[in-house]
């Protein structure tokens, strides 16, 4: 028998193994942050939307239908790339400019969906290449809740690289001058 | 003007792909409360379930509530869960009609982690309004 807990207020048990789920939104967004700098910078808030957007669009609608079974499956399957391909396309043609919208988004997506493999779920899980296979796979090294504990260092990390940022910018002014 | 076209050509896909992953999805799973309905088709069958909300039992054998159905667990009693954990399993059905878990999760900070969500999601929100506007005569978002 194997049983886990979660985080510090956890419990006893045998054998805990430290295994977890989905990231929070917070991780999410300041990985987003730390990642885009530069030129990029511009694009940051489609990014981070990208970022948010599979738990958006899958968990706040099972929050209202937690109890119809074919709706989890009708809206969990969207937390899938392909899917969120054309979720984010959709989005992508309500912005003026269509490509870089679309490039920004679908890129968050991505990088949501690359911290999510690591997580692992005993039921369920992502379905990575649906409509073709409904079969689930993920790395299984985190268990959801457990993102919780990367929130601290996450965003002293994110205010170290703002910190730089505006190093090097002042410094840039400045030279200038 | 290929904009609304494509917006409900893409609506069309979106919505025929859940539709797709709600009628096959369900079709390659066993649920627990099948399981637990017809114990001796399903004896020994392994069951995994995710998120599941214990509204009652106490000690080895636990009920908890997918999906409006209800499904007796049996937990190590030395676990010390309450009605409203949140739990995901893995275990084997038994002929008395109960699961016997071998791997159990509890989601402790589950409410937690789902406020703490909210603040990215608001803050988000509030930027977006300050950097868009919504152009109603060409039909899309553009900076302000």
């Amino acid at each position: 028998m194997k049983y886990s807990h979660c985080g510090t207020r956890g419990f006893l048990v045998r054998r805990v193994s430290f295994k977890t789920t989905m990231p929070d939104l917070i991780s999410h967004c300041l990985v987003s942050r730390i990642l885009f700098f530069g030129k990029f910078k511009k694009y940051l808030l489609l990014f981070l939307i990208g970022a948010i957007l599979p738990d958006v669009l899958t968990r706040a609608p099972l929050f209202f239908f937690s109890g119809c079974y074919r709706c989890a499956w009708w809206i969990g399957v969207f937390h899938s790339p392909l899917p969120l391909f054309f979720v984010v396309l959709l989005f992508s043609l309500f912005f003026k400019r269509v490509k870089e919208a679309f490039g920004a988004l679908f890129l968050g997506v991505l990088l949501h969906l690359f911290f999510d493999s690591f997580q692992r779920h005993l039921g369920g899980g992502y379905y990575w290449l649906f409509p073709f296979s409904f079969q689930t796979a993920e790395w299984g090294l985190i268990w959801p809740e457990t993102s919780l504990n990367f929130i601290p260092p996450l965003l002293l990390l994110t205010i170290l690289v703002y910190g730089f940022e505006l190093y090097f910018k002042g410094r840039k002014i400045r030279r200038e001058n | 003007m290929l904009r609304i076209p494509a917006i409900i050509f893409l609506l069309i896909i979106i919505i025929a792909l859940g539709a797709y992953a709600a009628w096959q999805g369900p079709r390659g799973e066993i649920t627990s409360w099948e399981a637990v309905a017809a114990p001796e088709k399903y004896e020994g069958r392994e069951i995994k379930a995710g998120y599941n909300r214990i509204i009652g039992g106490g000690g080895s054998y636990w009920t908890v509530g997918p999906f409006g159905h209800y499904v007796v667990l049996k937990i190590d009693p030395r676990l010390s869960l309450e009605p409203g954990n949140f739990i995901s399993y893995q275990g084997q059905v038994r002929k008395d009609g109960y699961i016997e878990t071998n791997e159990i999760y509890i989601h402790k900070e589950r409410g937690f982690k789902y406020l703490v969500s909210l603040i990215p999601l608001f803050v988000i929100l509030f930027w977006f309004g300050r950097e868009y506007r919504f152009n109603q005569r060409k039909f899309y978002f553009e900076e302000k």
